[in-house]
């Protein structure tokens, strides 16, 4: 009874810094791979934390605390990069060409661990947000369209396209080793 | 012939029909030739899966705990509705009244401009505004960083009307900042709200006030060096 009544109660702030505590690193580590910047992925932990916070009445203790707020960071993430960039989500057939790798790329790369950040390399903005939504995050196709503010099959093309593209430069690395 | 776009669709069971679900399954079942195909995807995908979590940085992650810490503080701060309108009153008088009273000249010069200077070149007037905003603020942020150096700890009461006067300054930058959809100076300066409503929270020691202020004339100088760099024809991106 006592655990059912505190799933209804707002959480308290000594709540949200345990959570920080225990998930600060991974909702980092999501937003870097979101944005391939780490003042960017900064900016968006924060901005998802204020906005939890003033949120926190509407959370109703369905989920954990840490990944209530796990969703709203990656939505802050999501919402910086089209505030900063906000080409990225212009149709696919533009979208095709990797952008140059920048020293915050190249810093962000080194932050986010070689492997998986050289795949991502790879990848255009679209792309990359489409796969890490998808494949890390394990959001449905249709909740990354309508947070994407875009179709489904688009969705599924930049996919696609992901996920040729690294099979590509994962058989390329293979064959240097 | 089942496509690999079909197959990456199966591999996250995800955008297909049940139907298909099922009719892929059979066919990996029964082709042996697909099922390699498949095994090697899904072995590819699975070796990136996101087992290499990043450590955020040390002041980050204080920062993220500090900010929720002020936003709790600024929240028990918030005066009822009334008393913030009478605060507002207060402190944006002065700058309502210099603000109509350009408004007036404004439409009086422009009322008895003639017609050919009564049409300005927008371009130059968004340059201008601008420009305007950016020295405003480069003004601003000199002051505060002068006000804070000088900051009386003896005098609770002036200290805190002059920290309240800052937030109130800060707050109509940051409002002119997010209109002018410059989202990164308008979080910097909501940063230096949260900082200003930590020294006047009578919690606070005069050490945590001191170590606040020191944070804050850092910050001050780092954006004012960080401004004078940017043109003086553009508003600065943060």
């Amino acid at each position: 009874m006592a655990a059912l009544l505190k799933t209804t109660t707002t959480p308290t702030l000594d709540e949200f810094h345990a959570a920080l505590d225990n998930c600060g690193d991974r909702w980092y580590s999501v937003c870097l791979k979101i944005t391939r910047n780490p003042a960017y992925a900064e900016d968006a932990v924060q901005d998802g934390l204020m906005t939890a916070w003033s949120k926190r009445e509407q959370f109703h203790g369905s989920a954990k605390l840490e990944t209530w707020i796990h969703r709203i960071v990656v939505n802050a993430a999501l919402q910086l990069l089209r505030k900063n960039r906000p080409q990225i989500w212009q149709p696919l057939e533009e979208d095709f060409a990797v952008e140059p790798v920048t020293p915050v790329d190249a810093r962000a790369e080194q932050e986010m661990g070689m492997e998986l950040a050289a795949a991502l390399e790879q990848l255009s903005e679209f792309e990359r947000v489409c796969f890490v939504l998808k494949h890390i995050e394990q959001w449905r196709l249709n909740e990354i369209a309508e947070s994407l503010e875009t179709a489904v099959s688009n969705i599924k093309q930049g996919l696609f396209r992901a996920v040729r593209k690294l099979r590509i430069s994962m058989a390329e690395w293979r064959s240097e080793l | 012939m089942i496509s690999d776009e079909q197959l990456i669709l199966y591999y996250y069971r995800d955008g297909l029909s049940k139907q298909h679900l099922e009719e892929i399954s059979m066919a990996l079942e029964q082709d042996a030739q697909l099922a390699e195909r498949f095994s090697m995807l899904s072995s590819q995908l699975g070796r990136l899966e996101a087992d290499d979590e990043v450590a955020a940085p040390a002041p980050a992650m204080r920062r993220w705990h500090n900010s929720l810490d002020q936003l709790v503080v600024s929240e028990q701060r918030k005066p009822s509705p009334l008393a913030w309108l009478w605060q507002s009153f207060q402190s944006g008088f002065a700058v309502a009244a210099a603000a109509v009273l350009v408004l007036a000249v404004g439409i009086t010069i422009g009322l008895n401009l003639p017609d050919g200077l009564n049409n300005p070149n927008q371009g130059f007037e968004a340059a201008e505004s601008t420009d305007s905003f950016a020295s405003g603020l480069r003004v601003f942020l000199q002051e505060t960083e002068m006000q804070l150096a000088g900051l009386d700890y003896d005098n609770t009461a002036q200290r805190q009307a002059l920290i309240t006067e800052i937030i109130s300054r800060n707050r109509m930058y940051q409002l002119a900042a997010q209109n002018s959809s410059d989202p990164g100076l308008a979080r910097v300066l909501r940063a230096f709200e949260l900082v200003l409503v930590s020294m006047v929270n009578e919690q606070s020691s005069d050490a945590d006030i001191e170590a606040a202020r020191a944070q804050l004339v850092f910050e001050l100088t780092a954006m004012q060096t960080k401004l004078a760099h940017v043109s003086s024809k553009q508003v600065p991106q943060l």
